[in-house]
């Protein structure tokens, strides 16, 4: 099917169904990315049979479905070149980067990892000080009550950081993962397109 | 499954926190609120409270 009989089905497909505003955007829409995929080196034929039917696209339009189309990237041998040539630039830029996002990520972490170890030690010292209170009685109850009153405000205050942690370590893994999958996700989407 | 309520866990530290407080001090108060009283001759392992004095 050529481009121009393309757009007419499909302009047909859509007016039983949308709005004419809408139609003008859909269509221009398609049309754009028919362009997109002949300058990705696709002849005209093959890049509206990547889009697939009229009558197919109008009913995903209808039920949300999304329809990803993967779009070729050609390298051109010259590329390849100046990639190699231009590593040490764009490796050291790279390597950057990485190191950059690593150090990101240290710092993110040494909250959590404090207050970890604040709230093992403040409620293990917190248990200690408690049990073992008892045998201060011969030497002073002035002692006993002291150690008591130490290892009670320890352990509150080791439970209230291992909370913190608990909650510090729920956020920053979601913005961990987010941190280490952003690249991933930026390279796929470069090569699809969703209609 | 068992599940505990966050905002308890954060008021029952609290109040270990407070408890601790009130009980420390009245060990302290005891002592006649001397820091002297806690250096003892022969300081046993079961005596994790000091105080650091030079």
């Amino acid at each position: 099917m050529e481009r121009v009989d393309f757009i007419k089905e499909l302009a047909a497909e859509l007016s039983y169904k949308t709005k004419p505003r809408e139609i003008h955007q859909l269509i221009d829409y398609y049309d754009e990315m028919i362009e997109d995929l002949i300058e990705e080196g696709l002849s005209e034929a093959e890049a509206v049979a990547r889009l697939g039917k009229p009558k197919d696209l109008v009913k995903a339009l209808h039920t949300e479905e999304e329809i990803v189309v993967e779009i070729p990237r050609r390298f051109h041998p010259f590329l390849y070149v100046l990639l190699i040539l231009g590593f040490p630039l764009w490796g050291s830029l790279l390597l950057a980067a990485i190191l950059l996002m690593l150090s990101v990520l240290l710092v993110l972490w040494c909250g959590p990892f404090t207050t970890g170890i604040l709230g093992i030690t403040g409620v293990l010292s917190g248990i200690a000080s408690v049990v073992l209170s008892p045998l201060l009685i011969t030497d002073g109850l002035f002692l006993l009550f002291s150690q008591l009153g130490v290892g009670l405000f320890l352990f509150g205050f080791g439970l209230l950081c291992l909370l913190a942690t608990y909650r510090m370590s729920k956020l920053f893994s979601g913005l961990s993962m987010a941190c280490i999958l952003w690249p991933r996700q930026l390279l796929t989407n470069y090569r699809k397109k969703v209609i | 499954m068992i599940t505990i309520n966050k905002k308890f866990l954060v008021s029952v530290s609290l109040a270990f926190m407070f408890l601790g407080l009130i009980v420390g001090f009245v060990g302290f108060a005891m002592s006649g609120f001397s820091v002297q009283s806690y250096q003892l001759d022969e300081r046993h392992w079961y005596q994790l409270v000091n105080f650091y004095t030079e």
